[in-house]
């Protein structure tokens, strides 16, 4: 047998995905700061997590990873994309880059991904859904309603957040995200 | 629903099913502390191109792929095994990969042999329990085409017979790119295999809860995706199922004797040289009537599988055989052809079945008495009805 | 039958199950190459005569290396340490575990410091820390309902710093189980009511929760149909053996589906009720059931409906037109509960006032609901469930739970209409 017609393959990048979904975690990361200063419910949520708590998302193995916590006046900050010297209490993270791309274009709602075994989550688990809590609110802000719909479970009511509400905070938000 | 006194029941493997599943398969090495795994394939896989496929779901991942060889005739041996075996040591592989069917495995479990077992005499591990010690990973990925023994703890290579409970897959990645129809004749001799499978397995002489369950989805599924993935090749979904219910069919199939059908449609296919899962699929309508003429219990259950909650309960106990009987043939009706009607249109000469029929005998350990495999075998031939 | 877009199952268990189970054991252990196995249990246990039981079937055949029956109720890491270090001392090779959820748990932690080295539990926290095979573990359950012996994850407390670790590892998994009913014979049926019922609540959650999958439906099916038709017979008359064994395989059964397709409100709830009053999982899991599958009828209505089938038996599902099964379904659980709360001269509870302790206080007042609520939204069993639970689902479902009444559904928020998978 000639083992040369049977070579070694070691794995590619997929660059195009990979920057798509930095981009995306980037967002959504800046989009949690922001949030959290304009919005009393996910304020609330963050107030109830420990000091000093932080948090990574990212596609395993390699990353890009987002990182999110609290600084020592308690204030949610984003923290960049690399966790290396990072303290983290809760590392979540997506199985693979495709499944990534799966959720972060909305062809597999964040629900159905965890009920599909496609996230591993270390640390604390009460404090994990904390943070998806934060993340579904975040995505209602972020996107239009009929992609978000099929993202979380029920979407807020009217008594929970009327549209005037929702769509001053949505610009905030934005703004707040780009900016500061 | 009575107690069996006794049971037991064994799926050592993780089963993952579904969109991008094969991206998952580094992820899953992983959790055996393995980074390096040898392919094993065929060309049937990397001439649709397959292989490229696996390579790219493991981007983004520290998985090195150590080799993908493709060149597994349709027939595995010995010697095969040991170069790939010298393959794998040379490129320090920790863990196998089989993508696709029948040989394909075959190879795969008898080099992960020779290289766990630290021992180039595969020859010495026929029979049964010879393996002793716990393998390197291994991850079998089906396709479209499956003989029924990919899953479990079988390995036959040059038509020796390898057994033991340490070759059951440890990880089996279906995806539907992998297991969309390659041909008519693939997808019904494979759902063939996996319905009679299946059915033996939950017979009432051998009732176990635990492999009733896989035996029921297999079941199920066939019934409703096999004439879709038959007339469609391209149905991702009915591909999909139909290598669901394989998988579950296998595994039951591991945890129970071989039944009435099975060992007949062995024996005969050993000798002409036919694919076994078309004689299966021949043989059972034959084999079920069978029973039914002699009164042999056919549970009730297999409606349930077959027809559904609602038409299940609807119908008398007594009438329930002979109901799963008529589906049956319904549904190897609906195939329009891709399944011979009866052993003589499958040119096969009449006096291969007495020696057919002494064969299952044999093999069956004298539990099918020649006669009545005889007679399943005559009745197949004529597509005489027994009832 | 539906198939998921994507799903994973796992189940390494062999289930070996029968009247004469036991015996089986040396031969098990002599194919993985062990013959010196340790038994872990509790005092529980030991002291009903059981592990007299399991070394008289084991003993014959191999030599027992150590027995330690002294594992508390809920699994220390403290105690995991120690018992490592007597294994390690009396030379042993293998493990064989007696009991319930704790011993098991702990038995699995000792698995993991005997094979990888180290005498600190600690050092191998959170997940992937445990990537190969560890020693043969053989499990024994006693109580016929937790199903831990199928269970992937060890939950070992740490007292000092008032937390539960999960150590979750496909190689945590026993090697066996062995279902033998001469081990659930003696359980009286105060205890063997909910603890069959904790086998139940897992298979119908298993059955409408949002991972669900193929092999997941067709044990829960299995399992719901042996429960119905053994628990109540058992309950009436403790020696019936088949019986035991019907639910010891049931409860094996709901195991396995439960760990690959996970649980939803009831055991949100439940779990949390659990941590807040200290009341016995499987109680909290009688009472919730109902409310569990009520909560979920605009989503799941129809397999709730399939459930009937295994409930109550063919002839009352065909009677039953298919927009009415699910409620009928639900009428029947309820009834059930009824049926073993007058079996067991009411020590079966039918709603949370009625819990009480041995002297007779009640354990959960209803003060304690809106901190249960509170936990609720913390535990991660509320992932799986197909509709959204909040605060406020959870505290209108355990006013509903406290009194007894069924569920009010117009004040369930409906996120949707049917639910796919």
């Amino acid at each position: 047998m000639n083992i040369n017609k049977y070579p070694e393959i070691k794995p590619g990048v997929k660059y195009i995905k990979k920057i798509y979904i930095a981009v995306m975690l980037f967002i959504v990361g800046r989009a949690m700061q922001a949030a959290s200063r304009i919005d009393k419910t996910i304020k609330k949520e963050f107030e109830d997590l420990p000091d000093g708590f932080t948090f990574s998302l990212g596609i395993l193995p390699n990353g890009p990873y987002m990182i999110v916590g609290k600084n020592e006046k308690g204030k949610v900050k984003y923290m960049g994309w690399n966790p290396a010297g990072k303290k983290l209490d809760l590392k979540m993270g997506i199985k693979n880059m495709e499944v990534a791309f799966l959720v972060f274009s909305f062809q597999e709602s964040t629900t159905v991904a965890f009920a599909h075994d496609r996230f591993i989550v270390d640390g604390d688990l009460t404090n994990a859904l904390a943070i998806v809590r934060v993340l579904d609110l975040v995505e209602v802000y972020l996107l239009p309603k009929i992609i978000t719909k099929l993202a979380v479970k029920r979407y807020p009511k009217w008594s929970e957040l009327s549209p005037v509400r929702k769509h001053i905070n949505r610009i905030l938000i934005y703004v707040r995200t780009f900016t500061v | 629903m009575q107690t069996p006194e006794y049971f037991e029941f064994l799926n050592q493997a993780k089963i993952i099913s579904g969109k991008k599943a094969l991206e998952h398969i580094p992820i899953e090495l992983d959790g055996f502390n393995s980074r390096k795994p040898l392919v094993v394939t065929s060309k049937a896989v990397s001439g649709a191109k397959l292989d490229r496929v696996l390579a790219k779901a493991f981007y983004d991942s520290n998985t090195i792929i150590g080799g993908i060889f493709d060149e597994v005739p349709e027939h595995s041996s010995f010697s095969l095994a040991k170069e790939l075996s010298i393959l794998f040591k040379g490129r320090g592989c920790d863990s196998i990969i089989a993508f696709g069917g029948g040989s394909v495995a075959d190879v795969a479990k008898g080099v992960n042999i020779m290289v766990s077992e630290k021992n180039e005499d595969l020859l010495s591990f026929i029979g049964e329990g010879k393996v002793k010690t716990r393998l390197k990973p291994f991850v079998y990925i089906p396709v479209s085409y499956s003989d029924g023994t990919e899953m479990t703890n079988v390995a036959c290579i040059d038509h020796r017979i390898i057994k033991s409970d340490f070759l059951y897959p440890d990880i089996i990645a279906m995806d539907p790119r992998a297991t969309k129809g390659c041909c008519r004749e693939c997808v019904v001799s494979t759902a063939m295999t996996a319905l009679t499978h299946a059915i033996e397995a939950s017979s009432v002489a051998h009732y176990n809860p635990v492999s009733d369950t896989y035996a029921h989805s297999a079941i199920q599924f066939i019934y409703e995706n096999l004439a879709k993935g038959v007339k469609s090749l391209g149905n991702a979904r009915a591909g999909l199922a139909l290598a669901n219910a394989a998988v579950m069919a296998g595994i039951t199939f591991a945890n129970a004797p071989a039944g009435l059908i099975h060992t007949i449609a062995d024996a005969l296919s050993s000798i002409t040289g036919h694919n076994r899962g078309t004689m299966m699929g021949v043989l059972l309508p034959f084999g079920l009537e069978y029973k039914i003429s002699k009164k042999l219990e056919i549970r009730g259950e297999l409606l349930l599988a077959l027809a559904g909650l609602d038409e299940y309960v609807k119908t008398p106990e007594k009438e329930m055989a002979v109901r799963s009987l008529g589906l049956i043939k319904n549904l190897i009706k609906s195939l329009k052809g891709a399944l011979p009607e009866k052993l003589s249109d499958m040119k096969i000469p009449e006096y291969h079945l007495n020696e057919a029929a002494k064969i299952a005998f044999n093999a069956s350990g004298k539990k099918y008495k020649e006669q009545v495999c005889l007679d399943v075998l005559q009745h197949a031939y004529e597509g005489k009805s027994f009832i | 039958m539906i198939l998921p877009s994507y799903y994973e199952f796992c189940c390494r268990v062999k289930t070996i199950s029968g009247q004469k189970a036991l015996e089986k054991i040396p031969g098990a252990l002599a194919r993985m190459n062990s013959f010196r196995p340790m038994i872990i249990t509790d005092k529980g246990v030991s002291g009903a005569g059981l592990i007299k039981l399991v070394s008289g079937a084991v003993g014959k055949k191999v030599k027992i290396g150590a027995i330690y029956d002294d594992v508390p109720a809920d699994s220390d890491y403290k105690v995991v340490n120690a018992i490592a270090k007597i294994y390690r001392s009396k030379g042993c090779d293998s493990i064989i575990v007696v009991g319930g959820g704790s011993p098991i748990d702990t038995a699995k932690g000792v698995n993991i410091l005997v094979s990888l080295g180290g005498n600190n539990l600690l050092d191998y926290c959170g997940s992937g820390s445990v990537k190969q095979k560890l020693k043969p573990l053989i499990a024994v359950p006693t109580t016929s309902g937790t199903g831990s012996e199928m269970t992937l994850v060890a939950v070992i407390a740490d007292k000092d710093r008032n937390i539960k670790m999960a150590f979750p590892s496909y190689f945590l998994l026993p090697d066996i189980a062995v279902l033998d009913p001469r081990m659930t014979k003696t359980l009286p049926p105060f205890l063997t009511a909910p603890t069959g019922m904790d086998a139940f609540t897992h298979a119908c959650e298993a059955y409408i929760g949002l991972a669900k999958n193929p092999l997941s439906d067709t044990s829960a099916l299995q399992a719901i149909q042996l429960v119905s038709q053994n628990l109540l017979k058992v309950v009436k008359n403790p020696n019936d053996l088949n019986g035991r064994l019907a639910l010891a395989n049931a409860s094996a059964l709901a195991g396995l589906s439960f760990s690959n397709s996970m649980v939803g409100l009831v055991h949100n709830l439940g779990h949390a009720t659990g941590g807040v009053c200290h009341v016995p999982h499987g109680a909290c899991m009688s009472i919730f059931l109902p409310y569990g599958l009520e909560y979920n009828f605009h989503k799941v209505g129809d397999l709730i409906g399939d459930l009937l089938y295994p409930i109550a038996g063919a002839e009352v599902f065909a009677e039953t037109p298919k927009k009415a099964r699910p409620e009928k379904a639900v009428a029947c659980i309820r009834q059930l509960n009824q049926d073993l709360h007058d079996a067991t001269g009411g020590r079966h509870f039918r709603n949370l006032k009625e819990i009480t302790d041995r002297s007779g206080k009640q354990l959960v007042p209803k003060e304690t609901l809106p901190l249960i609520a509170k936990t609720a939204i913390g535990d991660g069993s509320k992932v799986y469930n197909t509709e959204e639970i909040t605060y406020d689902d959870a505290l209108m479902v355990l006013e509903h739970a406290y009194e007894g009444i069924p569920l009010n559904r117009k004040l369930i928020k409906k996120g949707g209409k049917g639910q796919k998978f």
